[in-house]
């Protein structure tokens, strides 16, 4: 598995980081309460006014001292919040978010992020507010806070840019890289690209999923903004994508021209023809990307047009309260039940009874299975050589994957002579059992074949071979599949017979294996020897 | 007042359809949802033969559906029917009682809004299911503890039944448990394209169709007479 979108993982711990401490410090303490402050929203919607409060006074850079950040949380709380907070109260109340919460009480603060590059933890200093001593008025002597690079961050973060503007700045980005033949980074930035066009898709099939449900929950200045980003999304990317198509296109062509014509290519350059190609690949899938947001684009308006009209009608229904009104009355008088179905009639729908044709009595009786495989031939004979070759692989695939179970069987036999399945499950290697017991259907047919014919004498089964012609078959024939396994492979030339027997004891259980529907179970099959002579 | 032979046939056409499948989507059927929803004078002709045939043709959304009328026992389930098919077959009253609560149960948990729409929720683990069910019978049966034991059906026996079934975790799918007695419910319920039910989730998700019948049909006031009719009050003329 690919796991580069773990790269810069620390980064985005530093982040989250910030967000995780800030929390854990204000969460757990009991001085909120003097202040009539209970819930972790108004902690929070505080603190972060709080940060706003002293991020306005660092960019203004203005002395931002305990008496200001006091005086602000007063404007604050009178005009909306309304706690009864007198004036030095709300000074308290400053000095307990800054320096406790924000400052944990002047403790250097650390987070552990996860570094995949190293494998280890790193530890990540965070601090929101630094402070330094200003003297106002000439000669007061106070401490002024202020917000550091961590601080802005955060603080940034909150208001994230718009959704359209991230693509033209991604796309600036990846201009300037080109620009400056820095491709490897290149490669990230139209990453990046491609994976904003793939957002504003899923964003639009999420959209869709919900006006399908509810359109109601679906706001029409979500709606709006969903509409614009899609515009401005498709006025942009068709016209740049598609002259960077042609730029990337060309650049690659020279570099594989020099390569073959002039000498060998530097491994810089090398380097960069790599780089330029998973470019190319991006573009190109950004391009399919962006068809698809057109025509979903599309596909919304109409759908999302469609459900408001059929809401409009079904608001003119009027409902009775299925709890009030029926289940409260049931609860209290279950003889009711009785009689619940005239209720829930509309709901279900029988089967209407057959009735038989005698006609087709006197039908040629054949098996549908067959009539089916006629069917598929009389619509593809087109090109019938083409579908029959992809039939022939097709099967041959499905059979190679019990051959290579009864190999795997035959191998570990043939080494040690006689081999119980016990024993072949604890020599087996882990990356072998899927080998053996591909799914759990296939394990159980191969089983119960090879228990079914109890013994195989190679000779006799070549010798019914030759005699019998028959078409090859399409399903799986344990004989043929054992007789050709111990064709193709010498080392098995000598072996003469292959016999199985049931032994008594305690069944082999095999645990995880899925089966056809992808579940996962447990596989339970007695005890068998497998001899070979 | 004439009709069009041509109008007719299409009428009987869309009929037959909906005898099939009871139910015609726009996207499978365009041509015959289109004369339905586009001429009237087909619909109406649909619509006087779903009533000849005890039935109600109705257009939730963009899908025309057949609905059996209240006591119509062809197309609509009959009562024995009903527990013929969700019961065991040694099954007592008592038990098809708690698989008609369960079912009313569900519905419950699903519609009870009063907004614009009624449905409430997206989604139900089959393990909420069975704690509300347990709950709720629980419920039931606190209502009538101080009443005397008239012989009739009462809630404790209900919990009594449901409490008896054993708890297995690995899902098994044998009648005497709790998951297997909803399982069948539930498949039950998916075959009729009123639940998307995910086994290997646990996953209970309720279908268009039903979200429709809840919103149009079943809890529609004009319907109410059905809800008097469960709870044994006669119309008032």
């Amino acid at each position: 598995m690919e796991l580069d979108f773990l790269r810069n993982f620390t980064k985005r711990m530093k982040n989250i980081g910030s967000y995780g401490l800030l929390f854990k410090n204000s969460i757990l303490k009991g001085t909120w309460k003097q202040y009539g402050i209970d819930t972790i929203f108004e902690q929070t919607n505080f603190i972060f006014s709080v940060l706003l409060y002293i991020m306005e006074q660092s960019l203004k850079d203005e002395y931002c001292t305990m008496d200001d950040i006091g005086n602000f949380i007063d404007t604050i709380n009178v005009t909306w919040f309304k706690k009864s907070l007198s004036f030095d109260q709300c000074k308290e109340l400053g000095e307990f978010i800054v320096n406790v919460i924000l400052c944990d009480e002047g403790r250097a603060m650390y987070f552990q992020g996860f570094d995949y590059d190293e494998g280890v933890y790193k530890e990540i200093h965070i601090s929101f507010i630094g402070n330094k001593i200003v003297y106002i008025d000439g000669d007061v002597r106070r401490t002024s806070y202020y917000l550091t690079d961590d601080g802005y961050n955060l603080v940034l973060s909150t208001l994230e840019i718009e959704s359209n503007m991230k693509f033209t700045i991604q796309e600036m980005i990846f201009k300037l890289q080109m620009e400056k033949a820095s491709y490897d980074k290149a490669v990230d930035t139209i990453k990046q690209i491609f994976n904003l066009l793939r957002i504003q898709l899923q964003k639009m099939q999420e959209a869709m999923r919900r006006i399908r449900q509810n359109a109601l929950t679906f706001s029409v200045t979500e709606y709006g903004q969903i509409l614009e980003d899609n515009l401005s999304t498709i006025d942009e990317t068709k016209k740049k994508l598609g002259g960077y198509k042609e730029h990337v296109r060309k650049l690659v062509e020279g570099l594989e021209q020099q390569d073959i014509q002039i000498e060998k290519l530097g491994r810089a350059e090398a380097d960069n023809l790599k780089h330029l190609k998973i470019i190319e690949t991006y573009i190109n899938r950004a391009l399919d990307e962006y068809q698809k947001i057109l025509s979903t684009h599309f596909d919304l308006k109409s759908m999302y047009t469609k459900e408001l009209e059929a809401l409009s009608q079904m608001s003119l229904i009027k409902r009775f309260s299925i709890r009030n009104d029926l289940y409260d009355s049931i609860l209290q008088n279950p003889e009711n039940l009785d009689r619940l179905d005239i209720f829930l009639r509309p709901l279900f729908n029988r089967e209407v009874d057959k009735i038989y044709n005698i006609g087709k009595a006197f039908e040629y009786q054949r098996s549908i299975k067959l009539r089916e495989i006629e069917e598929g031939e009389i619509l593809e004979d087109f090109d019938e050589e083409a579908w029959l070759k992809e039939r022939q692989l097709k099967l041959e695939k499905g059979l190679r994957i019990y051959k290579d179970s009864l190999l795997c069987i035959l191998r570990y036999t043939y080494q040690y002579k006689s081999l119980s399945l016990q024993k072949l499950q604890e020599i087996l290697p882990e990356e072998e059992i899927p080998i053996l017991i591909p799914n759990l259907e296939i394990f159980r047919e191969i089983m119960v074949e090879l228990i079914k014919n109890r013994i195989f004498v190679f000779d006799d089964l070549r010798k019914e071979r030759e005699e019998h012609f028959t078409d090859k078959v399409d399903g799986f024939q344990i004989n043929l599949c054992l007789l050709e396994l111990i064709e193709e492979h010498k080392d098995f030339n000598g072996i003469q017979s292959l016999e199985v027997s049931r032994t008594g004891g305690e069944a082999v259980e095999f645990l995880n294996i899925t089966d056809e529907n992808g579940q996962r179970k447990k596989v339970r099959c007695s005890n068998l020897i497998f001899t070979i002579e | 007042m004439a009709y069009e032979l041509e109008d007719i046939t299409t009428s009987q056409r869309i009929f037959y359809y909906l005898l099939q499948k009871r139910e015609l989507r726009e996207e499978e059927e365009i041509l015959l949802y289109k004369a339905y929803t586009e001429n009237e004078s087909i619909m109406n002709l649909v619509k006087s033969q779903g009533e000849l045939a005890d039935s109600n043709i109705e257009r939730y959304g963009n899908v025309i559906y057949l609905i059996p009328k209240e006591d119509n026992d062809f197309l609509g389930f009959s009562k024995a029917l009903l527990k013929y098919t969700l019961c065991k077959s040694t099954a007592t009253d008592k038990d098809y009682y708690l698989v008609q609560f369960v079912i009313l149960t569900l519905l419950v948990e699903f519609y009870d809004g009063q907004g614009s729409t009624s449905k409430t929720r997206d989604f139900m683990k089959v393990g909420d299911l069975l704690n509300c069910i347990s709950d709720r019978l629980k419920e039931g049966a606190s209502y009538q503890e101080d009443e005397e034991e008239d012989g009739g059906l009462a809630f404790i026996n209900m919990l009594e039944a449901y409490e008896a079934l054993k708890s297995d975790d690995r899902g098994s799918r044998a009648k005497t448990t709790k998951e297997g007695f909803i399982h069948s419910i539930l498949s039950f319920l998916q075959k009729q394209g009123l639940i998307d039910y995910i086994e290997a989730d646990e996953m209970i998700k309720t279908t268009k169709k039903l979200d429709h019948f809840m919103d149009y049909n079943l809890l529609n006031k004009n319907n109410y007479n059905r809800v008097m009719r469960v709870l044994g009050v006669k119309e008032v003329e």
